[in-house]
């Protein structure tokens, strides 16, 4: 699944690092994620929209 | 950097095995080591001692290995799960030929000064089943109990 977590986090000039501490989870998890490679469950998810304040529909791109 | 979380896993971690270690070398420091010629008749002493120490090494490494788990992310999660899973499949698919060769005779076959016989073979078959039948049946046995929990 694509995601757009790395522009997000580019336009608030955040580290993965930075990401992954408001998260609460390793910065080897927003890693996975932004690269593709791991799609998060859907509590994460909904962590992630609330932290950038946006539906997770506009951060998490369904490939169908 | 490590995250403290991530560290905080790590910490339990390497409590659960040192710690577990250093209770199964206890009988080791208060017996001392087994002799190699007394080996046939080891002392029940020595028998209930160990057997002791080894739950309770299980026990603390349980305890820790939950700690640690609960610190450890969702991404680790799934790749500790993954892992188990899949590396546990390959490791039991790699010990059955060799479970088979080992208990038919291959080392006597490969060297003929390894020592064979029936009572050998008996020893070997029990000490691979106790090393992978419990694992398959509690796999089992989490798996039906999960199942169960998720109706």
């Amino acid at each position: 699944m694509k995601n757009r977590l790395k522009v997000l986090r580019a336009e608030r000039d955040w580290s993965q690092a930075d990401l992954a501490q408001r998260l609460d989870v390793s910065r080897q998890s927003v890693n996975a994620i932004e690269v593709g490679k791991y799609d998060p469950s859907l509590p994460l998810a909904f962590r992630i929209a609330r932290l950038f304040e946006q539906p997770i529909e506009t951060i998490f791109l369904d490939d169908a | 950097m490590i995250d403290p979380n991530t560290r905080r896993a790590w910490a339990y971690g390497g409590a659960a095995v040192g710690g577990a270690l250093a209770i199964m070398l206890l009988p080791l420091l208060i017996l001392g080591p087994v002799q190699p010629h007394r080996i046939v008749a080891i002392h029940p002493t020595r028998i209930v001692l160990t057997t002791v120490a080894v739950i309770l090494a299980v026990a603390w490494g349980g305890w820790f290995t939950r700690l640690s788990y609960r610190h450890v992310d969702e991404f680790l999660r799934e790749g500790s799960k993954f892992a188990w899973f899949w590396g546990g499949l390959l490791g039991i698919g790699v010990s059955t030929p060799l479970f088979a060769f080992i208990g038919l005779g291959g080392p006597h076959w490969l060297d003929p000064t390894q020592p064979v016989g029936l009572g050998l073979f008996h020893a070997f078959v029990l000490g691979y089943c106790v090393a992978i039948f419990p694992q398959v049946l509690c796999f089992l046995g989490v798996y039906v109990w999960w199942k169960r929990t998720k109706r």
